[in-house]
């Protein structure tokens, strides 16, 4: 495909979704948000991306292999789930700093942030997977 | 409002059991897919429905006034079976995929070779 | 802690799975992390001695709020024959199974299941326990088809509609449950209807929902059909992983609810039990003695051994439900293995088709008393293990006063004897037919590794059976907890 308005738009659509997912990713735990919805909608950014340039650019971007993204997923789940354990708690209980950073103000980070990435990395990591493999198999945009 | 949706879940239901009585493997795949939305329906029609009420505490609240807010339990649930059926949808229809490419077939009675006698 | 540990390990084999490419590594890691989940096992076991329930409560949410884990003797001891079943089919299959689907995620998928199967056996919430199904199911899915062959796709398509049509009635008769009860952990329900119980006809349609998608899963008399038409399709390792694993927890979560929500009704659920159960194992074991392949014999009889569980559990005395316990232990060791004794026949010979084997047991002795160990313990010949399995079973149903079921099982015991005995026959012991169509052997592989897994597990039934006393006595102590599902809840739900 040889378009030079649907690829400037695409390129640009994948930046704001990565951008919207980030948000959602953030806003997540006290707000409607996370770790899913926000995978999701950056997996959608790549869906379009690929629609126009084909697989070989997704695999381009994301450098590894979309398994090993959602390896990664993976681990920062189980982190997420045993740094309680260092603290005497459940698994899974939230771990929460609050801080004063220069520039920032007031910080408060904790597990869920690690858990709701951990979630956010596999589900991307999945759907990009699923996705990948069907334009492969139907040799879409080779 | 429930009439209405109990209604929907049951005609849901209906049109899921008719597709996987279907011959084709498509029609099947395609009824499973509706009998487990309408098992999502089951399970959001279970919490009750509430005009209007966002199960989210409203900011500076400690608390949510349970006569306003609908129950969020089973929308958890049914977030959690959606992921469940994608991971399943993108699996079964991959094996019919596959399948297809062996056989070259999408009729149900073609399955009888590995059936007990 | 304790208890999180079991679901950690699998999840970190999967996570290791998804991140490192050699296929060696993998394969060695994969035997190192089935022993490590069968030595904390092991600790489990020790603990739940100490303390009778063990529960914890993920992310410090109290009991009938969050999601709890929980420990029983019962589930303690399933957890450790699953590991014990899934480490030697582990090592079984670094052999047994070819490199092409060792290479395509066997061992990735296989820890999918063992994190299914522990999930489920220390869930104490019902759509947890639902969730770690859909783990094991979805694993099982992917091991039935892989490899792509023919028949086993057939075998995949089949088993995938069923059991998603099993997981769809199980789940919307959580969702009902939670529309009447308004709570999904186990104990606090079992709690809630016992404070309700003018009112518990309300709950049967959930119940029964519920009750039917356990039954698919454990493939019990009207709804066994999936399983003999699948569980001869894959690879004989992955059916012995499927035989020992999974309908049993179906058979465990069932006889879960039965002792904390189906009770409130007894009269009712009882009955259904006991004529479930008792169908199963006719229906099982006589389409059991008309087939005439190896792998195809033994599935039926899975059916017809899922019914002496559920007979056991529908007596629902301490004696009864120490025998399903003891029957369940003694049926995912004696399966697992005679699966395994078909892996190799299979290996050797390419087919499983009595008619055209036979004179196995000159080509190798061992195998054949590995076999002959394994069959006859599932027909019930002491001192094997299955003699005791069948005899708890017949013994408490007669003091339950249940003579005429109690007589159908030990019917069934002689027919499955008489298929036992066909199989022993036609394949370990009359001369191969001299047909010069016949497959020619396939050239000598070594086999030490999975002779090696096999012969654990036939040491593992011969124990069971020598042992049997004091494994009765920690069934029936699995089972007087069991019986009085008061203590379960003031465990779960921390009340003093």
């Amino acid at each position: 495909m040889n378009n030079v308005i649907l690829e400037k738009t695409t390129r640009l659509f994948l930046k704001v979704m990565a951008i919207i997912s980030l948000y959602l990713l953030f806003r997540g735990h006290n707000s409607p948000g996370g770790g899913f919805i926000g995978g999701i909608v950056l997996a959608t950014g790549f869906i379009f991306y690929g629609i126009v340039f084909g697989s070989n650019e997704i695999k381009k971007i994301i450098r590894f292999n979309s398994r090993t993204w959602m390896g990664i997923g993976l681990s920062l789940v189980i982190l997420a789930a045993v740094i309680p354990l260092f603290f005497g708690e459940e698994p899974l209980t939230g771990i929460w700093y609050e801080g004063l950073w220069p520039l920032l103000g007031t910080v408060h980070l904790g597990t869920p942030l690690i858990f709701d990435t951990g979630i956010y990395v596999g589900v991307a990591g999945l759907i990009l997977s699923v996705i990948i493999t069907i334009m492969e198999v139907l040799e879409w945009n080779t | 409002m429930e009439h209405l949706i109990a209604i929907f879940i049951g005609l849901l239901y209906a049109c899921g059991v008719y597709l996987v009585l279907r011959r084709s493997i498509v029609k099947v795949i395609l009824g499973i897919f509706l009998l487990s939305n309408a098992t999502n329906l089951i399970i959001f029609m279970a919490g009750g429905i509430k005009r209007g009420g966002v199960a989210i505490i409203e900011e500076g609240a400690e608390v949510a006034d349970p006569s306003l807010i609908s129950d969020p339990l089973p929308q958890a649930l049914i977030l959690t079976a959606i992921v469940i059926s994608l991971g399943m949808s993108a699996y079964i229809l991959a094996l019919k995929y596959r399948y297809f490419d062996v056989t070259g077939t999408h009729d149900l009675d073609q399955l009888k070779n590995t059936d007990q006698r | 802690m304790i208890l999180f540990t079991l679901i950690l390990l699998p999840f970190s084999y999967l996570m290791l799975g998804l991140l490192l490419k050699r296929p060696k590594i993998k394969r060695q890691l994969a035997l190192v992390f089935a022993s490590a989940n069968l030595v904390w096992t092991l600790v489990v076991l020790k603990s739940v001695n100490l303390q009778d329930i063990i529960v914890v409560n993920m992310g410090s949410w109290p009991a009938p709020y969050g999601i709890s884990l929980v420990a029983d003797r019962f589930s303690a001891f399933m957890l450790l024959l699953a590991a014990f079943v899934f480490l030697l089919v582990t090592v079984y299959s670094t052999q047994s199974l070819d490199k092409e689907r060792r290479k395509n995620g066997y061992f990735f998928y296989s820890f999918g299941i063992l994190l299914g199967v522990n999930g489920s056996f220390i869930a104490g919430d019902i759509f947890n326990l639902y969730v770690w199904f859909e783990v094991m199911l979805i694993s099982s899915f992917i091991l039935m088809g892989l490899g792509g062959e023919r028949k086993q796709l057939e075998g995949s398509i089949k088993y995938l509609i069923l059991n998603l049509i099993g997981s769809m009635f199980f789940v919307a008769g959580i969702g009902l449950l939670y529309g009447k009860i308004g709570s999904l952990n186990m104990a606090d329900i079992s709690y809630k209807m016992s404070l309700a119980k003018e009112n518990l006809a309300a709950l049967n349609p959930a119940l029964i929902l519920i009750f039917v998608g356990f039954a698919i899963k454990g493939a019990l008399f009207p709804f066994f059909f999936w399983l003999p038409a699948s569980y001869h399709t894959p690879p004989p390792a992955i059916t012995a992983l499927f035989a020992g694993l999974l309908t049993k927890v179906g058979i465990y979560s069932m006889i879960r609810i039965f002792t904390l929500f189906l009770y409130h009704d007894f009269e009712f659920w009882s009955r259904l039990v006991l004529w479930m159960g008792a169908l199963s194992m006719v229906v099982g074991v006589i389409a059991a003695s008309s087939q005439s392949d190896f792998r195809k014999i033994l599935s039926f009889h899975i059916i017809s051994q899922a019914g002496y569980m559920l007979i056991a559990l529908g007596f629902f005395t301490e004696a009864g439900i120490a025998a399903a316990i003891f029957f369940i232990a003694h049926n995912m060791l004696s399966k697992t293995n005679a699966f395994l004794v078909a892996g190799w026949v299979h290996r050797e010979k390419r087919s499983l088709n009595l008619k055209i084997l036979g004179n196995m047991f000159q080509k190798s002795p061992v195998w054949g008393v590995v076999f002959f160990i394994s069959a006859f313990s599932l027909a019930g010949l002491p001192p094997l293990s299955g003699f005791f399995g069948k005899y708890m079973v017949l013994k408490a149903g007669i003091e339950a006063n249940q003579i005429f079921i109690s007589m159908i099982a030990l019917f069934v015991g002689l027919i499955t004897l008489f298929s036992m005995v066909k199989i022993w026959l036609e394949v370990f012991w009359k001369l191969p037919p001299s047909d010069k169509r016949l497959p020619k052997d396939t050239e000598a592989k070594p086999a030490n590794r999975m002779l090696a897994a096999s012969l654990f597990m036939a040491a593992a039934i011969i124990g069971m059976g020598l042992f049997a006393e004091p494994i009765g006595e920690y069934c029936s102590l699995a089972a007087r907890d069991l019986l009085n599902p008061s203590k379960y809840i003031n465990y779960v739900l921390a009340i003093n």
